[in-house]
């Protein structure tokens, strides 16, 4: 049987040096987990990659930046040519950090979640982190890397969306992504703070589209709910990737993605104890993902013109309220049970 | 008349800004902007000929440059073509 090219591997630190309320991974704090992989070990596991296929490493978390080998991290990850995307926080990129990384033409994505320290800490909790966010994209656009600002929209900073995009786009940001906070982990204690569905929807409609040539607004919303322009633009926001990605923790816990971390059902192994070709050959979660991902799609997802390209959305969110993979998206089934999930996007 | 028309299983959906198709032989979709998806219409679904099309368009988008909407007209066909989605008919 011919298998895909793993083509990236999804690294999470499973440790973080922020507690930030509507975090879905539920990282320990500072160095809380231990038993993590060594270098060496982690070496090992990118040689394996290759063999795979692998073209690329995102390194989230938790907090990806505080591993201890970070910088050896990415200039194996240089050296080996493999594209590196990194989504952190933004507190601990020093200018070494941000020279190395200007080595890579990375993707970095970085957390900003209000145009000002008081409302970005109502979810980072560290009324430090703003200032530090702020000087870790800094430091990178002085070095040509335009990062991602991902702006995390709920109750109390939707009034502050405007700013912040301005804010983001003033830094020398190359983007601004608009994220839903989803009941999970966390962020399940984030009730009456989080925003419904419909009122998501609302205030991407009522936002419009105001992308320029150089600087991109992007709402991570179902395409079923994009504008033509939008969707003709390549759309708002990529899916993961789910059937060409595996998840690691920093632990070596093999997943599908992060949601190992919090899921032990959807642990497939341990790079310590199984080789990446197996679980990603053998693996039984891998292979159903492999060949029922989009065709056996449940749920609004099972009659949705996109479910080729959307391919869910986010299975692991699905499987972490529902306890199946397949059930289909949440958030197309919680619009489409109310009503106002677009029928012209049906089939 | 226009010699062509969307192929059996494909679906056009009209929006407020432009259309989408879907394939059902490919899953794939194909969003049009609003140039894109009146030509869509007026071709392949109102089977409209092509000077009549053209008409339409220089009256709608205020265009003058007749040869130029002539040569975007033939390269929307040829795209709709090379996607799948469009046949010859011979009626």
């Amino acid at each position: 049987m011919d298998h895909p090219p793993l083509k990236t591997i999804y690294f999470y630190n499973r440790n973080c040096n922020l507690r930030c309320r509507h975090c879905w991974i539920l990282p320990g704090f500072n160095d809380e987990f231990s038993g993590e992989l060594t270098f060496t070990e982690v070496r090992e596991l990118v040689f394996q990659g290759k063999g795979l296929g692998l073209s690329g490493v995102k390194l989230l978390g938790g907090e990806p930046l505080m591993l201890p080998y970070i910088r050896d991290f990415i200039d194996l990850l240089i050296s080996e040519k493999l594209k590196i995307m990194v989504e952190t926080n933004g507190t601990l990129i020093d200018d070494d950090l941000a020279e190395r990384l200007a080595a890579a033409d990375p993707f970095v994505s970085i957390s900003l979640d209000g145009s000002n320290d008081e409302t970005h800490a109502l979810l980072r909790a560290n009324p430090e982190s703003f200032h530090q966010a702020v000087s870790g994209i800094s430091k990178l656009v002085r070095r040509d890397i335009r990062p991602q600002v991902i702006f995390c929209l709920h109750g109390g900073n939707r009034h502050d969306l405007d700013d912040t995009v301005s804010l983001a786009r003033e830094l020398g940001a190359a983007s601004i992504k608009i994220n839903f906070i989803s009941d999970m982990g966390r962020a399940q204690g984030m009730t009456g703070e989080r925003l419904s569905v419909k009122e998501f929807i609302d205030i991407y409609h009522s936002f419009g589209d105001r992308s320029g040539d150089d600087f991109r607004i992007l709402f991570d919303i179902p395409p079923a709910f994009q504008s033509v322009s939008t969707l003709a633009g390549n759309g708002s926001g990529k899916t993961c990737g789910i059937r060409n990605i595996i998840g690691v923790l920093s632990n070596g816990d093999i997943s599908i993605c992060g949601i190992g971390n919090v899921e032990k059902e959807l642990l497939l192994g341990n790079v310590r104890t199984h080789s990446l070709e197996s679980v990603w050959k053998f693996d039984e979660t891998i292979r159903m993902i492999r060949e029922d991902l989009p065709g056996k799609l449940g749920g609004v997802c099972r009659r949705c013109m996109f479910k080729k390209s959307c391919m869910g959305r986010c299975i692991a969110h699905t499987y972490h309220r529902t306890g199946k993979l397949l059930d289909g998206d949440l958030f197309c089934g919680e619009a489409y049970r109310l009503g106002f999930f677009p029928e012209s996007r049906l089939i | 008349m226009s010699n062509f028309v969307l192929r059996e299983g494909v679906v056009y959906r009209k929006e407020a800004d432009g259309a989408l198709i879907y394939n059902h032989a490919t899953g794939n979709v194909t969003p049009l902007n609003a140039t894109a998806a009146y030509l869509c219409e007026s071709l392949f679904i109102e089977r409209q000929d092509r000077e009549t099309v053209l008409a339409g368009i220089k009256e709608q988008w205020n265009v003058q440059d007749e040869d130029r909407v002539r040569s975007d007209i033939d390269r929307f066909i040829t795209g709709m073509k090379r996607l799948g989605l469009i046949e010859e008919t011979g009626a």
